[in-house]
């Protein structure tokens, strides 16, 4: 197993160069020009001359090619470079982002499994009960409701109404609280379906009824058979909602004032900060290739039939 | 009849609204191998699940009654059947890999059947009795997982796992029926060779009459949910008195290429309510009585039950 986890990080090169010229090639394409946004930024009137001198200073003016290759040359220093807007680097600003948004994705998917998983074990075992009903008809909403929406109606309860949150997060796990649950509504509604289905799904299997012959404890063959059985496609959803909280949840971010890595994306992107956005893109890519392999192993560790090669 | 480990007493059986058996009576004595015959569809599988009593079956005692060693089992109590079953009954499924879970280690899913009966569960026990089965690799066959191992060899891991737990009745349903011939053969040598060793007595159910000639003492068949007729293996293959039991055995295969002569009809579809036998379409002896007259399992000879004897000749 670890001979393939290696071998996929081998492999993950090739792709990751693919992603950079992507990314750059998309970034050289972008209508705008980052030396007028950050001349325009700092006020003043912008002339031709200065603006051409600026251009100069942020190596604008040189070939395409030049201007990538040293890029990714720098990367390999572990250098993404600096920020257009605020001349810090961009290794620096971005792993604090990341590690925000890194934190936010950890708590909101910890906390969902953990909840979800015993509802759609449950509600399995009791179907059609006043529970699964009950549940049922929550999930349905809290899967309907779209993110910008939960995280509006968590604020109005909690910071408005209640006044038990400040209605912009801090940074620290009080301030965590509201976007994590914002996130994990939506997330226990789709893992607790998908646990109710696949759980149902593998108590119709006949080594159930092998297994209560032999007089087996239910809760062993509910929680280390039919679960452990199951977890392949709950790890599959899950894995999938895992990539796109890494992404950042651009949305609930910036309703919470989340300083995370969507938030700080989204105002890279205006201010035309170049180096910002394609170090983030080069990260988050490589985070979502690892989220992948990670997944793969998973199965494997379930699932011995699965073949790694 | 304190001494039988088995008796199923006038048992009728619903599965939903379907009656699927009726009125069967039969008992199995200690270190006695009894084979239930019959079509598919007859209702000697639901036997087994009625007795096996697992509510996730749906199967319902709606009459009758199940006596396990003098202990009425019919309607326990779901934690009180969970302790009998595995320890006082065993179980062997038809499909080869309906015994175990398919992903998961045997030596994991021993422990837990142990544990689930508040037994110890000893590695090298399990290799001696592996080996006493002659099992092959006998070392290092906990380690696999059931999906590595072919369906013969599932099944006597599910009957090693049983010797561990125990029990002294053993349920078999169609055991042997989906496997080769050379599978098939090690299954009923090592049934026999416990029933011997342990004193296991044995329900097997199977529409194989050859598998039946060679591991019975008694043999019942069964049709369209009632017991047609019950005795010792040899008087009832011998010498069938049921008209149904000699079209049974007339459509064994034999070796001359030829098709076997089949049973002409269908058997009457679960739950439907029959006066008289329930045989009358497609019997060829039937008389008018026949349709009114109720259904008794009687004493032909001497422990040869039959509920019909028309059209034998002596």
């Amino acid at each position: 197993m670890l001979k393939y986890a290696l071998k996929r990080i081998i492999k993950l090169i090739p792709v990751l160069l693919a992603i950079t010229l992507l990314v750059f090639t998309l970034m050289y394409l972008t209508p705008g020009d980052p030396a007028l946004a950050k001349l325009t930024s700092q006020g003043g009137t912008v002339t031709p001359e200065l603006l051409a001198e600026e251009r100069h200073a942020m190596g604008l003016d040189r070939p395409f090619f030049v201007r990538y290759v040293d890029w990714v040359l720098n990367i390999l220093k572990g250098d993404l470079g600096t920020s257009y807007s605020d001349d810090q680097p961009v290794a620096s600003k971005l792993m604090k982002a990341l590690s925000r948004t890194l934190a936010l994705a950890a708590a909101s998917t910890l906390f969902s499994v953990v909840i979800a998983i015993p509802i759609g074990v449950y509600t399995a075992i009791r179907k059609d009960s006043l529970f699964d009903n009950i549940v049922r008809i929550l999930t349905f909403t809290g899967n309907a409701m779209p993110n910008f929406l939960i995280a509006l109606l968590l604020m109005f309860l909690f910071c408005i109404k209640i006044k038990a949150f400040p209605v912009v997060a801090t940074t620290n796990l009080k301030g965590m609280f509201l976007p994590t649950l914002a996130l994990s509504i939506p997330m226990i509604s789709k893992f607790a379906r998908q646990t109710r289905a696949d759980v149902m799904s593998q108590l119709s299997e006949e080594y159930v009824i092998g297994m209560h012959a032999r007089g087996i404890k239910e809760r062993t063959i509910l929680f280390k058979n039919v679960l452990h059985n199951a977890l392949g496609s709950i790890i599959t959803i899950v894995s999938l909602q895992v990539r796109v909280l890494i992404g950042g949840s651009v949305v609930t971010e910036m309703i919470f004032r989340w300083p995370g890595i969507g938030n700080m994306m989204m105002t890279s992107i205006t201010a035309r900060d170049y180096p910002v956005v394609q170090g983030a893109v080069l990260i988050l890519s490589t985070l979502q290739v690892l989220v992948n392999l990670v997944t793969d192993l998973s199965y494997y560790i379930i699932d011995k039939r699965i073949s790694l090669e | 009849m304190a001494n039988n480990m088995l008796e199923i007493n006038n048992l009728t059986v619903t599965y939903g609204d379907f009656k699927i058996i009726t009125e069967v009576s039969f008992a199995v004595k200690p270190g006695e191998i009894v084979c239930i015959a019959g079509e598919s569809g007859c209702g000697k599988s639901t036997l087994i699940k009625a007795v096996l009593g697992i509510k996730q079956l749906g199967t319902f005692i709606t009459e009758g009654s199940i006596i396990l060693e003098g202990r009425d089992i019919t309607h326990l109590g779901a934690e009180e059947r969970r302790q009998i079953l595995g320890t006082h009954i065993g179980y062997v499924p038809q499909n080869t890999r309906g015994s175990f879970n398919n992903i998961r280690s045997y030596e994991v899913q021993y422990q837990e059947a142990m544990r689930s009966h508040g037994l110890k569960f000893n590695r090298d026990e399990a290799i001696k009795i592996f080996n006493r089965l002659n099992f092959p690799d006998s070392d290092r066959l906990l380690w696999y997982q059931p999906w590595e191992m072919s369906g013969g060899m599932n099944q006597r891991m599910a009957i090693a796992l049983a010797v561990l737990l125990g029990p002294k009745l053993m349920l078999c349903d169609e055991a042997t029926s989906v496997l080769d011939v050379t599978s098939q053969k090690e299954v009923i040598e090592e049934l026999s060779k416990l029933r011997k060793e342990l004193g296991w007595s044995i329900l097997f159910i199977t529409h194989n009459l050859g598998v039946a000639s060679h591991i019975a003492d008694k043999l019942g068949v069964m049709y369209a949910g009632r017991m047609v007729e019950y005795g010792d293996i040899r008087k009832v293959l011998d010498d069938p008195i049921h008209p149904y039991t000699r079209k049974l055995l007339a459509a064994i295969p034999g070796k001359d290429r030829k098709l076997p002569v089949g049973l002409e009809g269908r058997p009457p579809l679960d739950g439907a309510e029959w006066t008289g036998c329930n045989f009358v379409p497609r019997c060829e002896y039937c008389t008018e009585s026949c349709k009114t007259r109720p259904y008794r399992l009687e004493e032909i000879a001497e422990g040869h039950f039959a509920s019909c004897s028309e059209g034998r000749t002596v």
